[in-house]
């Protein structure tokens, strides 16, 4: 009976010991929303009080560090800023240039490689408008080509 | 002898053509031209390419060219010339239209459309034991 009573008083004692430890490690435990996020992970834990200062000099200093290591959002591959002075005087010159091949009546798979090589570097609106000129004339049979 | 041999050589030649035998479809390039502009065009590719004129053709492709900023402009077209050379042409910026293009094979029958603008609208193709030519 002795035996008994010491095991339910130790069963006691243990369970109310892993009660507290649970408690103790739950803050801890909720998984991190973004792990993959190289910010979040040098984010030290926020000082009671620090808030929006602490953020804030936390921001700059990964801001700081990708314009340090080249890895900012304008790294190479993005698209460029365009100039839209070049941009409606290139246009103004390919506009000619398809009146002149409608003019003439035809043009050769050369002429038509190179034209649509200009076309290209247009804005988007242009160059939709320019290859729209370009099949409506080879359609109405004002040029003679193929694209 | 004699006649069992010509017999002999009749089998073999009648079974070389059965094997050769199959429905055959030809479809010339046919291109309709609306007054606003727009307009479509159909054919076999394998028609148009053996067809006794030089000008009869149809098919589609894609081009790709470098943008001088970073990027690439992309875009598909079909063209189609009828024996009696009525032309038709299209272009189009259209990812999906341009996967469709991509789909087409060479012995395919072909069909597109195209708006007022000149920008396709539907393009189509079918792959068909009928339109293998005869070899």
């Amino acid at each position: 009976m002795k035996t008994l009573i010491t095991l339910s008083v130790l069963q006691t004692i243990g369970i109310a010991a892993l009660v507290v430890h649970a408690f103790r490690e739950q803050p801890h435990s909720v998984p991190d929303p973004h792990p993959a996020n190289p910010i979040a992970t040098t984010v030290s834990p926020a000082a009671p009080g620090a808030g929006e200062e602490h953020l804030r000099a936390i921001i700059r200093e990964e801001l700081a560090r990708l314009d340090t290591t080249g890895d900012a959002p304008t790294a190479a591959g993005a698209p460029q800023p365009r100039n839209a002075s070049a941009d409606r005087q290139r246009r103004e010159v390919i506009e000619q240039r398809i009146d002149a091949y409608s003019a003439t009546g035809s043009i050769t798979d050369a002429q038509m490689t190179e034209l649509q090589a200009e076309i290209a570097k247009l804005d988007d609106a242009s160059r939709r408008q320019m290859m729209s000129k370009l099949v409506r004339a080879l359609n109405s049979g004002d040029i003679k080509g193929r694209l | 002898m004699r006649m069992k041999r010509l017999m002999a050589i009749g089998v073999l030649v009648l079974g070389s053509s059965a094997a050769m035998a199959g429905l055959v479809s030809e479809f010339p390039v046919t291109v309709t031209l609306n007054p606003d502009g727009s307009g479509s065009a159909a054919g076999s590719m394998t028609t148009a390419r053996f067809s006794k004129d030089l000008v009869q053709y149809i098919g589609c492709g894609i081009r790709r060219f470098d943008d001088g900023v970073g990027g690439v402009f992309a875009f598909g077209f079909c063209q189609a010339s009828t024996a009696n050379e009525v032309v038709g042409f299209c272009e189009s910026g259209n990812p999906a239209l341009l996967a469709s293009i991509g789909d087409q094979d060479d012995f395919s029958f072909i069909t597109f459309a195209w708006d007022a603008a000149g920008e396709c609208t539907s393009l189509g193709n079918s792959t068909q034991s009928f339109y293998i030519p005869k070899f």
